[in-house]
């Protein structure tokens, strides 16, 4: 069910060719990947779930989705405990790792691979000079790494920097635009595979929409999901799944 | 019984990660770059199987969270790592590691007392014990052997503790593939009436083992082997037989102690005729000085 407020979406020019069946998968991964989340934080407030961090909470589900859709079977995703990931089956690490050892992790399962299976790292913030360290041995090992970082915050420009510092591919895409991210993990994966190196890839989310007078457009939502459901109701193509808004959007 | 023949402890480790790698191509070894150079047990690897085998990390990579990557793919990983310098946070890469995956990680964590510019020495035996992994502190070139074997074999990820004072002590290993599959602790009685149990561990069973000699009373020394899962059984049975009981552990871990004081305290504490000690080691210990130590404080509580 798509808010009617979230209607008005700016098309992305020269957006991915993706078929209508995609479109509607990526939906329906991000649905469920809320619906988890949704169930993760009733359990939290139940005190049922120690706290597990911020990629646990809603607005991150374009990464999951992006992700799922970008590995190929055979290849792996490594994610700290905080990922719900619930369409791929996730290594999951302790939910105390941080982004240095997640990378680290990542690394590891690059050794001893075949050189055309990429391996991505889901990781939440938190740099630390190890991130770098680790980055810079994946980019002089070649290693097929691809990494997507939730980047609240300033944390982008951190990422940046530490991609730089240490030699690897950067892209930085919104994370209320699954489109895009997909487009960005899946040009990840198939340079990982062809053996060009890592790429880091940041998304920052997106900011909420202002407060508008009633003459004053509508901005898009900064929900992932009601955004994307906007957009396909634009391309004609209703939302098949129901889908729970992020709480506070 | 299988032919022994006398190697050092460190020795005993790097045959047995050898035997391993050499019956199975899943079987890998990862170790961190190092200013103070390589540890004696992977330098020797290294040249054996190879870089493809035995992989070197650059410094600052995070050996467990790596190893933990590889263990995702299936592998099983042994690995050396100094947790006192990656805190106390350092096995958390392993603590979600999902346990139907066929690989593992086995977590070397040798203890070679405090690290430069430390306040204090790390309490590793507490940290590896704040993860759901199991803990191994294998006190003999031939237990080192057969817990190491036995665990890269098979089962989930795991923690060596490794003491590296006891790396040039030598004993009777049986030779070839030797797995011990050590679901109990080792009791070793006393000829003379033993009023003491000494629940020790790692380097502190050696110690115990030394002070026995020295001391006036006789004890009965439970050398844990495995810190969890703890056999309460043998430590319950053994202070059945003395009736006063002291645990023997690094003066900066605890852990070990409170676990051994709840367990009696709730299923033994009819059998105690006194309260539990507790027997601090010194860091850097030479054995022998601190055999006399524990000698002097056993026949104390024994009441010598």
């Amino acid at each position: 069910m798509t808010s009617p407020a979230a209607s008005i979406v700016p098309a992305i020019p020269h957006g991915p060719e993706i078929s209508r069946a995609e479109r509607l998968a990526l939906l329906e991964a991000m649905t469920a990947s809320r619906a988890v989340r949704s169930r993760v934080a009733a359990a939290r407030r139940r005190g049922r779930m120690a706290p597990l961090g911020d990629p646990a909470g809603p607005g991150w589900e374009a990464l999951e989705a992006a992700i799922a859709k970008a590995l190929r079977e055979d290849e792996i995703l490594v994610a700290a405990a905080a990922w719900p990931a619930p369409l791929v089956r996730a290594r999951r690490l302790g939910a105390r790792s941080r982004l240095a050892e997640v990378v680290a992790a990542g690394l590891g399962a690059t050794v001893g691979a075949p050189g055309d299976r990429a391996v991505a790292v889901l990781a939440g913030p938190g740099l630390r000079p190890a991130a770098e360290r680790a980055l810079a041995s994946a980019v002089r090992r070649r290693a097929p790494l691809v990494v997507l970082v939730a980047a609240p915050g300033a944390a982008a420009a951190a990422l940046r920097t530490a991609a730089g510092t240490a030699g690897a591919v950067f892209e930085q895409v919104s994370a209320a635009e699954v489109e895009l991210i997909t487009l960005a993990a899946e040009s990840a994966c198939n340079a990982a595979r062809a053996g060009r190196g890592p790429t880091l890839i940041a998304c920052p989310p997106a900011p909420a929409p202002r407060p508008r007078r009633p003459w004053e457009p509508q901005e898009p939502s900064a929900d992932p999901i009601e955004r994307y459901a906007a957009r396909l109701e634009q391309l004609g193509i209703p939302a098949s799944v129901p889908y729970a808004p992020a709480p506070g959007r | 019984m299988s032919a022994t023949t006398k190697i050092s402890y460190a020795q005993a480790l790097a045959e047995a990660i050898r035997i391993e790698m050499q019956r199975s191509a899943d079987v890998l070894c990862v170790a961190a770059a190092d200013a103070a150079g390589r540890s004696p047990v992977v330098a020797e690897l290294s040249a054996a199987f190879g870089p493809d085998r035995v992989v070197e990390l650059d410094a600052g990579v995070h050996p467990i969270a790596a190893a933990a990557g590889m263990a995702a793919r299936g592998a099983r990983v042994v690995c050396e790592a100094r947790l006192a310098r990656l805190g106390p946070e350092g096995l958390a890469p392993l603590a979600e590691l999902d346990s139907e995956l066929e690989g593992a990680v086995v977590a070397r964590i040798p203890d070679g007392g405090p690290e430069p510019g430390a306040v204090a020495p790390a309490p590793l035996a507490d940290w590896a014990l704040e993860t759901p992994l199991a803990v191994a502190a294998p006190a003999t070139p031939a237990d080192a052997k057969g817990l190491l074997t036995a665990r890269i074999r098979g089962g989930s990820s795991c923690c060596l503790l490794e003491a590296e004072q006891l790396y040039g002590t030598v004993g009777d290993v049986p030779e070839g593939s030797h797995p011990v599959e050590a679901e109990s602790a080792r009791v070793e009685g006393d000829e003379r009436l033993s009023r003491v149990s000494v629940v020790a561990y790692g380097l502190g069973s050696r110690v115990a083992a030394a002070a026995r000699d020295r001391s006036k009373s006789g004890f009965e020394l439970v050398d844990l082997r495995l810190l969890r899962p703890l056999d309460r059984n043998a430590v319950a049975a053994s202070v059945g037989r003395t009736g006063k009981a002291a645990v023997l552990e690094p003066a900066a871990s605890r852990r070990v102690t409170g676990e051994v004081a709840a367990m009696l305290l709730s299923e033994a504490f009819e059998l105690l005729d006194g309260p539990l000690a507790r027997i601090e080691l010194p860091a850097a210990t030479d054995i022998d000085e601190a055999a006399a130590t524990v000698a002097e404080r056993v026949d104390d509580l024994a009441g010598y």
